[in-house]
């Protein structure tokens, strides 16, 4: 605590006029362990930085605070400028009085920066360093799947040097991989045999990942081929397991015949109906062919791929009266229009209908009967071959894999979960990358992309053989940990796992390969043992003993640095104005908030505590909002339950370009809230 | 002399995640952006959630020129175009032209203090739009008393950090790369060209991207000097998508106006919105549930409307044909928003014979393979993002990492070529 | 492990009401883990308690501890100094950590703040379940290892009470699984069903003499 801490002041160019830098240097001067003060106008520039750093060394400073900008503009360079007087950077704390001071509120503010000072000196005397280390990683991955997707994706990885092992359930490589050469003339077979001799991929078929443990750099895994159990080591982990068709309808047991024949009414499959069309001894070509795509479904780029090119393949091969029923063409995909123009073109008719057409079988035909949309008329005809609408969805194995790997599922069981955050082939867990028709239905195009996408994250995390890291960011301490596995539960990173202390007691242990720092584990602990750098429980309480000092009142915001809080600074840049007794405690994501935290700013005499993080369903710790507003209802219930009139706390969600709704919640928040009566 | 690092044209979504995922595997990178800010388009669409996430992905286009912003191995050069090429893979010759801008961005710190001196009014020394990245003053030459020969001096003199010069002109400069990613993205398609909508002739037809913009800054959707709510609005899809000139669905309009009728729905319940569209593409990860959700709240009209008449004012009429009644409706509404489509970039022309790139009929840059990836016809320079077709966010996103994969890989790839011919001899 | 939650804040702040220092006493073992009583929840606590009294314009002095375990003399005796200080004990272990304290600081009224509910464990994050109900004559062996007096409603030893419904769930609370069908499944899979033929008779919960006491055989 007896950090020497230097301080200093930026008036912008003297722009910022409705502080008083002379009162606010005197009186940062006179807070506890602050060494020196300096005035700058110009911090930012080379000629401040500069004069920074010779003060840092003159001086002796061994913690630093900046009362300048917002953190989220220049709070990089200012950490540079630490590492070079050989500090460590983390000794920085920022009082940001330009966006969330000057620039957000009317008349002289001086008394409100000084404040914010005070809350930066009183945490930059109590941060920790953190130190930088360089963490070995293994450098080959697994690809699970053996579909076009998996062998691109070896394929690329090997170019650029990375070993693979690519596992699949089939006997053969390559199932389902015909498919994309069906649809975009993609040599499949020579993709296979260059898979098949490239070493740099081993290919593993008939076989299983029946076990996973460990982290990005450190995957352990127990793969299942036949009766044998092999373990192996990866560094990273990349799903390919594609999706799987089904018809839309059953069509019942009575038009139902089944196999690819042709003769008598037949309802068939487009994989079926693809076989028809490459068999060169077919009986008979059909004469009049009908298809059908998205009436059950909304996602249906594939079934529009699959029914377009299908339609055009046969018009050009037989030359039948072809006749296409779909209630939109889904033609929001590379290519996808001139497909449909040029379907059209050759002669195929489509008809655009409401609702699902009705099936029938009559006189060894297929009956389809529906009403034309443009027409406003019912038709019916009969055809020899009716191409049924075909479904897509995830594949057999998504269940389980994504329980095996702890990783969340969307919405409809494809992998990946609707964060867009996470696009295109992230997930939630550091080193296990989705790709293809896994990931949902999208166009071939978006594939091919995301499987280069996937290369440049495999690469980038393992390439180099070592991850830098922060050394212990987050840890929880084994003195105080008893083990009650709360924060490997609540870890939406996967980064946490039970582990054994040099002297055997089984403590959490958190991975710092495999932690993104945000913090929900440190607000969860009951038993408070994980510390988290710079936003530990001191850090915090220290900032909040600070608060309402000045003002009569004053209210809190724990602000999301990804949402909240750049919209407060961009407020500023807007000069949207709210009541000047806000402050704001940036946090890594509205997770770290604790309940504790919540309560010991109403005990320092907030008013209203207000915590503010992303737009649910976009947090990029998955659950931190969640876990955010679960905690706010808790705290809200505390507080009921001792009947503290007058202190209101609520959480807010929103996106960091949102600046109307940031002043929104604050001026809503503080307006219901009464001002304490003390 | 093989040089690896990889010149980005066009700091848009795409351009900016080619740089970050270049910069993040150790390549340097030179972002080179025509205009004064980096971002492209989508760095000033608004945040459409209502009570969830909408999956517009705006903050993500954000978050990513943050980074690349503040990346140590990514150089930003801001008003600047290409004006040349020689050289090969790994050693390419770059001639970039800077245009004159009169504020130095590397000096400028926002202060406002010019603004604040500036004699004139409205003011010809700015500060750029709120989350302008880099948040640089503009100085408009045209507003400026200068540009009317005075001696005004007036900003220059008074600027903290000596960040204004005037008496620039335009600096040319070579720059010396292995690899090139073009990633200059798109035209929002002008709606002018269709008349008979009656955008640019009536005050309260906007496109898709003057709401968004709205929305930005005003935070609701509030027109008009009195901001005033409309209450009765109609979106027209396909506005210079899928018709004699646009071969091609733009891919974005159905999902923006879904999602900004959506947030319209949310802010104000009892507003009316109509979409009146061809088809409706719903396709793509999350938005079917998004369509669900709104699709009895919002009326869908199949069939686009042709005309637009201003009746009273304030008041439009939408004269359309409604496919599924299978007649011709009039209908009116307070406000009428045009869901115009991605064309492709006006100079896409000139920079395509400068680097002897091919385009493809419609006008977009045209790669290898007819499906979409990111190899032109000249070894060593890739497209990324909405100048090589449409693309949603997510998509520039994917297809920007995609060009910077290759462009590594072949940097890689010629680096240990020439290894190993020198290893022959 | 043992399960409590915490008291009814009206029912804390009347314990603790004629009082103006007061240790708010976390245990670092079962109730921390459940959430209840460790260093977590003794901040909340004493939180609570400072803004309630404050409110009232009656402050409190709320001084936290927490020890590893409150049933042990030696672990409490780290906190004395504290205890010391205050005019009252709020402890937040289970019973045995409430009445070791007592015990150690005759002198000194030691309230409750958490209710010892059951022996259980966790069913996932933040859920914990009955498991046992510390009978002292444990017939697992017999069940299939699932104790149907705290599983089974009613306690039944000799099978279902005959209102179990559909999917196997108790007809007291539908949102728990009957114990008695969970006993069937689990012998069913061992092959043990004709376990269920036996009649037991009802069982002796005096069997171990209150209060009890254990003397571990020599080692």
């Amino acid at each position: 605590m007896d950090r020497r801490i230097g301080v200093f002041l930026c008036n912008c160019g003297g722009a910022i006029k409705n502080i008083d830098f002379d009162i606010a240097a005197g009186k940062a001067a006179a807070l506890p362990g602050v060494a020196s003060v300096d005035l700058s106008s110009n911090l930012c520039l080379e000629e401040g930085r500069e004069k920074m750093l010779s003060r840092i060394k003159e001086e002796h400073i061994e913690g630093v605070v900046v009362a300048a900008c917002s953190p989220e503009f220049q709070e990089h360079i200012f950490r540079g400028v630490l590492k070079e007087a050989g500090l460590n950077e983390h000794l920085l704390a920022m009082a940001n009085i330009r966006e969330q001071c000057s620039w957000a509120h009317e008349g002289d503010v001086t008394e409100k920066a000084v404040e914010l000072m005070e809350m930066a000196v009183r945490r930059a005397r109590s941060l920790q360093p953190i130190e930088k280390k360089e963490l070995p990683v293994n450098k080959e991955v697994l690809v699970v799947g053996g579909g076009f997707s998996a062998i691109n994706v070896a394929l690329q990885l090997s170019r650029i040097g990375l070993r693979t092992t690519l596992l699949q359930e089939e006997a053969l490589l390559g199932i389902g991989a015909e498919e994309s050469e069906r649809f975009c003339c993609f040599d499949t077979d020579s993709m296979i045999s260059a898979a098949e001799i490239d070493e740099n991929i081993e290919i593993l078929t008939s076989a299983q990942m029946t076990a996973v443990e460990g982290k990005v750099g450190d995957f352990r895994v127990v793969i299942r081929k036949g009766v044998e159990e092999i373990i192996r080591k990866y560094g990273a982990i990349v799903l390919a397991i594609g999706c799987q068709t089904r018809l839309a309808s059953d069509f019942g047991p009575e038009l139902r015949t089944g196999g690819g024949a042709i003769a008598g009414p037949n309802i068939v499959s487009q994989e079926q109906f693809c076989s028809m069309l490459v068999n060169p001894n077919l009986e008979k070509e059909p004469r009049t062919i009908c298809l059908m795509f998205d009436f059950s479904d909304e996602n249906s780029r594939f079934a529009a791929v699959a029914t377009l090119n299908n339609a055009l393949a046969a018009k050009k091969k037989w030359g039948s009266e072809i006749y296409v029923f779909y209630k939109n063409a889904k033609v929001d995909g590379q290519g996808m229009e001139r497909l449909y123009r040029e379907a059209r073109n050759c002669g195929v008719v489509f008809v655009k209908t409401d609702a699902s057409p009705r099936i029938a079988v009559e006189n060894g035909r297929v009956g389809i009967e529906a009403r034309d949309t443009f027409l406003g008329e019912d038709i019916s005809l009969a055809c020899d071959v009716l191409v049924a609408e075909e479904l897509y969805l995830p594949g057999e194995g998504t269940g389980t894999l994504n329980l095996l790997l702890n990783v969340r599922r969307d919405s409809r069981g494809f992998l990946q979960d609707e964060n867009v955050h996470l696009y295109p082939v992230g997930s939630e867990r550091k080193g296990i990358l989705f790709v293809g028709g896994c990931r949902g239905d999208s166009g071939i195009g978006s594939v091919l992309a995301d499987i280069s996408s996937v290369v440049m994250s495999v690469h980038e995390l393992l390439s180099a053989g070592r991850i830098p890291v922060d050394v212990e960011k987050v840890r929880a301490d084994p003195q105080k940990c008893v083990a009650c596995l709360t924060c490997i539960r609540v870890c939406p990173h996967g980064a946490i796992h039970l582990t054994r202390t040099d002297n055997s007691k089984e403590v959490a242990g958190i991975s710092d390969l495999a932690c993104y720092a945000c913090g929900i584990c440190a607000a969860i602990c009951p038993a408070k043992a994980i510390r988290f750098q710079g936003h530990r429980d001191e850090e915090i309480v220290t900032q909040l003993e600070a608060v309402g000092k000045a003002l009569n009142g004053c209210h809190v915001a724990f602000c999301c640095e990804r949402s909240a809080y750049p919209a407060a600074d961009l407020a500023g840049r807007l000069r949207l104005h709210y009541p000047e007794n806000l402050r704001i405690i940036r946090v890594p994501c509205a997770g770290q908030v604790d309940v504790f935290h919540i309560l010991k700013a109403f005990e320092k005499g907030a008013a209203a505590v207000l915590v503010m993080g992303c737009e649910e369903g976009a947090c990029h710790h998955i659950t931190g909002n969640t876990r955010a507003k679960e905690r706010v209802k808790y705290c809200d219930m505390l507080l009921k339950e001792i009947r503290v009139d007058g202190r209101r706390v609520a959480m807010f969600n929103l996106s960091p370009n949102a600046p109307h709704k940031f002043v929104g919640a604050v001026n809503e928040m503080i307006k219901t809230a009464k001002e304490p009566g003390r | 002399m093989e040089n690896k690092s990889v010149l980005v044209f066009g700091s848009g979504v795409s351009g900016v995640a080619s740089a970050l995922e270049l910069a993040n595997a150790g390549i340097s990178v030179y972002l080179v952006e025509k205009e004064a800010v980096v971002g492209g388009h989508s760095a000033s669409f608004c945040c459409k959630a209502t009570d969830v996430c909408s999956r517009c992905s705006a903050c993500v286009v954000l978050d990513k020129i943050k980074e690349a912003v503040a990346h140590p191995r990514i150089r930003v050069l801001t008003y600047s175009t290409i004006a040349r090429l020689t050289g090969e893979l790994g050693n390419f010759q770059v001639g970039i032209v800077k245009q004159p801008h009169h504020v130095d961005e590397q000096r400028c710190i926002a202060c406002g203090v010019c603004t604040e001196v500036c004699p004139v009014n409205p003011k010809a020394i700015h500060p750029p739009s709120a989350e302008a990245t880099p948040f640089s003053y503009v100085l408009d030459e045209g507003l400026c008393l200068r540009s009317k020969g005075e001696k005004c001096d007036v900003c220059r003199a008074n600027c903290p950090t000596q960040a204004i010069e005037f008496a620039l002109k335009p600096k040319e400069q070579e720059l010396n790369v292995g690899a090139i990613i073009v990633a200059t993205g798109f035209d929002v398609f002008d709606a002018r060209m269709k008349g008979s909508l009656g955008y640019g002739r009536y005050s309260n037809v906007l496109t898709g991207l003057d709401l968004e913009q709205v929305f930005t800054r005003e935070g609701r959707l509030r027109l008009g000097a009195d901001g005033k709510e409309p209450r009765n609005i109609a979106f027209v899809q396909c506005v210079g998508s899928r018709d004699e000139g646009h071969g091609y669905c733009s891919q974005v309009c159905c999902k923006y106006a879904m999602k900004l009728a959506g947030l319209i729905k949310y802010q104000s319940p009892d507003t009316r919105v109509t979409i009146f569209y061809i088809d409706l593409q719903t396709a793509g990860k999350g938005f079917a549930q998004f369509y669900e959700k709104y699709k009895q709240s919002i009326r869908f009209v199949r069939g686009v409307p042709v005309e637009v008449l201003q009746t009273l004012p304030g008041e439009l009429e939408v004269k359309f044909e409604d496919v599924s009644e299978g007649k011709v409706c009039r209908d009116t509404f307070d406000l009428v928003v045009l869901s115009v489509g991605i064309s492709p970039g006006r100079n896409s022309w000139d920079l395509a014979r400068i680097l002897g790139i091919n385009l493809t009929d419609e006008g977009f840059f045209d790669v290898r393979d007819s499906i979409g990836s990111n190899e032109t016809n000249v070894d060593g320079v890739f497209v990324a993002g909405t100048c090589q077709g449409p693309k949603d966010i997510p998509g520039s996103i994917s297809h920007g990492i995609a060009a910077a994969s290759k462009a590594m890989q072949v940097l890689g790839q010629s680096a240990s070529q020439r290894r190993g011919k020198q290893g022959s001899h | 492990m043992i399960i409590a939650e915490r008291k009814p804040m009206e029912e804390i702040k009347e314990l603790v009401a004629p009082y103006k220092k007061v240790l708010v006493a976390g245990c670092g073992t079962c109730v921390t883990v459940c959430w209840a009583g460790g260093e977590k929840e003794v901040a909340i606590l004493a939180s609570q308690l400072r803004l309630a009294r404050s409110a009232k314009g009656n402050g409190i002095v709320a001084i936290e501890a927490t020890v590893e375990r409150q049933c042990e003399r030696e672990m409490v005796a780290e906190i004395k100094d504290k205890v010391a200080e205050a005019d009252a004990v709020l402890s937040l272990a289970c019973g045995s950590g409430v009445q070791t304290m007592a015990e150690m600081f005759e002198d000194k009224p030691v309230f409750p703040g958490v209710n010892t509910v059951f022996i259980g464990m966790p069913q996932g994050e933040g859920l914990w379940i009955e498991m046992c109900g510390g009978c002292g004559d444990c017939f697992l062996d017999r069940t299939g290892g699932v104790c149907p007096i705290v599983r089974c409603a009613k306690g039944l030893l000799n099978g279902p009470c005959g209102g179990t419904k559909r999917g196997g769930k108790c007809e007291i609370d539908p949102d728990k699984d009957c114990g008695w069908v969970l006993i069937y499944r689990r012998l069913e899979k061992q092959g043990r069903l004709d376990l269920m033929r036996n009649y037991y008779a009802p069982k002796n919960y005096r069997a171990v003499k209150r209060p009890g006491k254990i003397q571990a055989g020599k080692a």
